[in-house]
């Protein structure tokens, strides 16, 4: 049961391919081993992100000052009476990152990664690579932060007459388009340490649209699991 | 299926993994009725609201809230029940604000009624209302639990020891809200709860829970009684446990 959504990408994302197929089979321009390794990949990063959903420990309760110091917030010109909506959900997973990444652990990693780089690297090259770690580090993070809240938010809100389905696209929508953002960054980044600007473009997007669709995955496993397979 | 009462549950067995907590429970409860149940930790009460609350699916027996199964229309069922779940379990990242907003989003209203902000005001909750959960006090918890438990006006209210950590003031207030939404609007309220002032002062009827099922009811009238006698509920609570221990 616990499989269910990622059977059903699989399925959606075969059929995709399954479309283009016949056209492959009379255009010689389209490159079949191209498309078999990119279905080959989605699919790799679809079973990933289900056994991720299922192996990610519970997070332990831990004495540490509130989470919500580290979280930007912009609190002027709040209207006087709360709206419902459930757009909220969305940010939780962003805030949930930013309470993770507190200055202690970030200088931590930072000072992990300058470590790690050979004597004598130029500093300009040092910085990009620190940009490229504290990006790709980020959107570990969120990964992570995703599956937490889609855990918290379906136990918070089963009492609710709310369809799983429609909780984890509000959970997901933010989060997903940050990740998805962060491609033509990580595509500059890639640029400045040398890439050819299209091959740095299409590893970017390969890597975030990767991560995105783990993240999804294994927050929709997270979710259906707590929730006892209904959705 | 039609049913008058607000809360009805039957043949209920429920618990975690091979341990059973709760065992054959039956309890119906009529409109516009506060039912306060008590009990020993550890008797079952938290998993008895927990499998009110579709939070735990039971190993057998049904729960129907206002007619509609639990199991069968879990949606409706939902839709005409509030919940206050423990302050610990709020999003600490969210505001107060956006947790009002997910609950009332998530319940399908147009808005979130009038009524309720004037409690939120009465129980001076207001200040907080842009804060982040993690900064509040406990109390101010628990007001935000009961407040998200509110909205959309549930027919079958279900609070966990939603007394506790209030100030005095904002417990009377509560209690008073409570009870007026009870009389006017017919909703029935299931507390669990340790405080026996409230069972003697506002409860309709009361049940002990132990070791997994109801060995004691107390109806209104005997409830009335025990408080004009000078003996109390705490004596009489005190003696159903001595018997069946």
């Amino acid at each position: 049961m616990g499989m269910a959504p990622a059977i059903l990408v699989i399925c959606h994302v075969t059929l995709a391919f399954g479309a283009v197929l016949p056209v492959a089979a009379f255009d010689p321009s389209i490159a079949r081993g191209a498309l078999l390794s990119t279905w080959l990949a989605l699919m790799g990063a679809v079973i990933a992100g289900a056994l991720f959903g299922y192996v990610l420990p519970a997070p332990e309760p831990e004495e540490l000052p509130p989470g919500s110091r580290y979280v930007p917030h912009r609190r002027a010109n709040a209207p006087a009476l709360p709206k419902p909506s459930l757009s909220a959900l969305g940010l939780w997973p962003v805030r949930r990152m930013f309470a993770a990444a507190r200055p202690k652990y970030v200088a931590r990693a930072t000072m992990a990664v300058l470590l790690l780089m050979p004597l004598g690297t130029l500093a300009y090259a040092a910085m990009v690579v620190v940009g490229i770690a504290a990006l790709g580090g980020g959107v570990v993070v969120l990964i992570f932060a995703i599956v937490a809240v889609s855990r918290a938010s379906s136990r918070w809100l089963q009492p609710l007459p709310l369809r799983s389905a429609v909780l984890a696209r509000h959970v997901l929508i933010r989060p997903l388009a940050a990740i998805l953002g962060a491609a033509p960054v990580m595509a500059w980044l890639f640029w400045l340490l040398g890439a050819p600007p299209g091959q740095a473009l299409r590893r970017a997007v390969y890597w975030m649209a990767s991560a995105a669709l783990l993240a999804a995955c294994a927050a929709g496993v997270a979710i259906h699991r707590t929730n006892d397979g209904r959705w | 299926m039609v049913s008058e009462s607000r809360l009805e549950i039957r043949g209920l067995r429920a618990g975690y993994g091979t341990h059973v907590v709760l065992e054959h429970v039956s309890l119906v409860i009529a409109p516009g009725e506060w039912f306060v149940l008590m009990g020993p930790n550890g008797c079952g009460k938290s998993t008895l609201l927990d499998c009110v609350a579709g939070r735990l699916v039971p190993a057998a027996g049904e729960v129907i809230i206002a007619g509609h199964s639990l199991r069968e229309d879990p949606l409706n069922a939902k839709q005409r029940l509030g919940y206050a779940c423990t302050p610990e379990s709020l999003p600490g990242l969210l505001t107060a604000r956006q947790c009002l907003e997910v609950h009332a989003g998530a319940k399908g209203l147009p808005a979130i009624g009038a009524g309720l902000m004037q409690l939120a005001d009465q129980l001076r909750f207001m200040p907080y209302l842009d804060a982040f959960v993690d900064t509040l006090s406990l109390g101010t918890r628990q007001k935000l639990a009961v407040l998200l438990c509110l909205i959309g006006d549930p027919v079958l209210i279900v609070l966990d020891e939603a007394f506790n950590g209030l100030d005095p003031a904002s417990a009377l207030v509560l209690k008073r809200h409570l009870r007026s939404r009870l009389d006017q609007s017919g909703a029935s309220l299931l507390l669990a709860t340790h405080a026996l002032d409230i069972v003697e002062h506002h409860a309709d009827r009361a049940g002990l829970l132990y070791e997994g099922r109801f060995i004691r009811e107390w109806p209104k009238g005997e409830i009335a009684e025990l408080r004009v006698s000078g003996k109390g509920v705490e004596a009489s609570l005190a003696e159903a446990m001595a018997g069946s221990a």
